[in-house]
């Protein structure tokens, strides 16, 4: 399955600290010609390769700014032009709540999504609008969301950003979120910092894994409590009963399978890599979907499976579940992509200095 | 059929109004449980249970052969003299009662011990005053751990049993305490959250016909979500690894008389241990099949 990272707008209600998009970019939103022009790309690309699915993430800035009319246009225009091809676009859409109400959700039906991704920061000032972050209404207004989702039988998960901000207090966050979201249900993903890191929030890999580790004992004996909290129940699936349920940073497999497509049309790899603007394939306007994802430029993640491989994780147990990890990781540290990523050590100290002694279990 | 089970008083008046409904129906006194349940059952209710609030001890309820058959709670200040309540012993088994007693006296605590022992299922009501985290939790291990057969006790054995780690558990629901399942109603169709609203005067609504859209009502939406506002407010109890079974109930007490959270930490290692006898039970089921 192809994953389209669809950026319609990067105009967002809310200034969380680790994000820096609204403050660096002028923010913009896709047009109807483009949103147009989109779909027919999709339905072109999906006619070429018969057996392929796309999983479209409306993603932003906060896609509900787009307003539930433009919803109802990507609809019509989905099926307009993807009349044979719609039951092969799977929506999925990345929202911060607090501006859902049920004309979205009926919406987000009709588009076949029944489940949301979200962010939540029980920290006050981390999430919210303006300067100050007011993240008590910010809250208010995100909880109302949630109760909406839940009272439509809306599926929901989110993701927690490790910040400096939280290193304090673990086990309180992963007890707040647990409360608010019972099963798990969650990612705890550290922040990612790119160029200055004006908030001083940024977190070392050891620091990430020294977090993950004060939680880690606790969610183990009671895993059976809070079963859904990533990234511990994926290296319990790699580790322990050997799937290979990884984050699309470790599959290895990224290169042909992700876009990023942003409201004037930009192309890159993903949502980082188009954030960032670290790889360009174009614009939608002059290049077809099936080009961009054929787009020479991925080829050299191909090669960094072998470039690594026979490099710097040569013989290392874990490639199986990492693959070197995300190449925007290398990228920032080495203006390539042929590194490993710089979370690696953090990734093996979290192994070693806590999931393998306290769940006695030997890779 | 509407969703939620009203608690109300016991009024012809008002009992001829509701039909169809499942009832829990609030007796004025014990001699009048079986005039009460059967009243209300004659107006095509489902009765619940009866309860009865008394302030006296459970040795001068009259327990009477009438109440067989008829579910009943009762909540009674203090246990008595035991040889009364033993003479009683074997009618009160016979009966399909629940005893609950007050954690404003200390001696209740001893009490539900003996009552549960006895096979009778009884509970635990919590009071206004403080009470000993640590005898809590004796009661609690006793109900829970304890290997001998014993009569259920409340809240314990329904945080146990129903715990279900995708889900809120709320114990107020042993209390009628839970606007996802009860309603409280008076003669005069006020409508509360709970019963100490309803006395308050803390209404949601007004009569039959606002019962019925009662998800649409407002305040009513605002008591299913009010559990939420411990996370807005970034409450200590929001930081709590048992908030899930506990949901905050003793918020305004925790600085004067702290032990909450060791309680119910152990509460839901009780509870683990007893799904996993539970589990192994069903498991011997199957095998002696």
């Amino acid at each position: 399955m192809a994953t389209i990272i669809f950026k319609p707008t990067e105009k967002c209600n809310s200034n969380c600290i680790y994000c820096d998009v609204v403050v660096r970019k002028k923010p913009k939103t896709m047009s109807y010609e483009l949103l147009e022009l989109i779909f027919k790309n999709i339905d072109e690309y999906l006619k070429s390769i018969p057996q392929e699915r796309i999983q479209l993430i409306w993603h932003g800035g906060e896609p509900l700014l787009l307003g539930e009319e433009y919803f109802q246009k990507a609809i019509e225009l989905q099926e307009k032009h993807c009349r044979d091809t719609k039951h092969r676009i799977d929506h999925a859409i990345q929202s911060n709540l607090t501006l859902m109400n049920e004309k979205f959700l009926g919406l987000f039906r009709q588009l076949g999504i029944n489940q949301v991704g979200t962010s939540f920061d029980p920290i006050a000032g981390v999430r919210g609008p303006g300067a100050e972050r007011d993240s008590v209404s910010y809250n208010s207004r995100f909880f109302k969301g949630l109760n909406l989702l839940e009272k439509h039988n809306f599926g929901w998960g989110f993701i927690y950003v490790v910040t400096k901000k939280s290193l304090a207090r673990p086990l309180d966050i992963f007890y707040y979120l647990t409360n608010m979201k019972l099963s798990g249900g969650f990612m705890l993903n550290p922040v990612l910092i790119y160029g200055e890191d004006r908030e001083n929030i940024g977190i070392t890999t050891e620091e990430y894994a020294d977090f993950l580790g004060a939680i880690f004992p606790e969610w183990w004996k009671h895993r059976n409590r809070f079963p859904q909290v990533n990234p511990f129940k994926m290296f319990v699936e790699n580790i322990i009963e050997k799937k290979k349920t990884v984050g699309c940073e470790d599959t290895g497999r990224c290169a042909y399978g992700h876009v990023y497509i942003g409201p004037s049309g930009e192309a890159s790899q993903c949502g980082r890599a188009g954030d960032w603007e670290i790889i360009s394939y174009g614009n939608i306007n002059e290049r077809s979907l099936i080009d961009i994802m054929k787009d020479k430029q991925r080829e050299q993640f191909i090669e960094r499976n072998d470039i690594l491989m026979n490099g710097e994780c040569k013989g290392c147990p874990w490639w199986e579940f990492c693959h070197g990890g995300c190449p925007l990781d290398s990228y920032i540290k080495y203006k390539d992509f042929k590194h490993r990523t710089n979370r690696c050590e953090g990734k093996k100290l979290f192994l070693e200095k806590y999931f393998f002694p306290i769940t006695g279990i030997r890779f | 059929m509407r969703e939620h089970i009203l608690v109300c008083p016991f009024d012809e008046s008002l009992l001829s109004r509701l039909h169809d409904e499942s009832l829990v129906v609030i007796a004025p006194n014990f001699e009048q449980i079986p005039h009460v349940y059967h009243t209300a059952m004659q107006r095509s209710n489902r009765v619940i249970c009866v309860v009865v609030y008394s302030k006296g001890s459970l040795a001068a309820v009259p327990f009477h052969e009438s109440w067989k058959g008829i579910p009943i709670a009762i909540y009674a200040g203090e246990m008595g003299p035991f040889k009364e309540f033993m003479m009683r012993l074997p009618l009160i088994r016979d009966l399909n009662i629940r005893i609950f007693l007050n954690s404003d006296k200390k001696e209740n605590f001893t009490a539900l011990h003996i009552i549960s022992s006895l096979h009778i299922n009884c509970g635990l009501e919590f009071g206004e005053s403080d009470f000993d985290w640590e005898a809590l939790n004796d009661l609690m291990t006793y109900a829970l751990y304890g290997k001998v057969h014993h009569g259920v006790m409340e809240p314990f054995q329904f945080i146990a049993s129903r715990y279900n780690p995708e889900r809120l558990t709320d114990f107020g629901t042993v209390y009628f305490n839970n606007p996802n399942i009860y309603l409280h109603i008076d003669k005069d169709e006020n409508i509360a959250i709970s019963r100490k609203d309803l006395q308050k005067g803390n209404f949601i609504a007004k009569g039959l016909n606002e019962l019925n859209d009662i998800k649409k009502n407002k305040k009513f939406e605002e008591a299913l979500h009010e559990w939420q506002n411990f996370f807005l407010q970034n409450n200590t109890c929001a930081f709590c690894p048992s908030w899930r079974v506990c949901m905050g109930k003793f918020t305004d007490t925790i600085e004067r008389n702290p032990g909450c959270q060791k309680f119910f930490a152990d509460l839901m290692e009780a509870t683990d241990h007893f799904l996993a006898s539970e589990h192994k039970k069903r498991e011997r089921e199957v095998w002696q099949l």
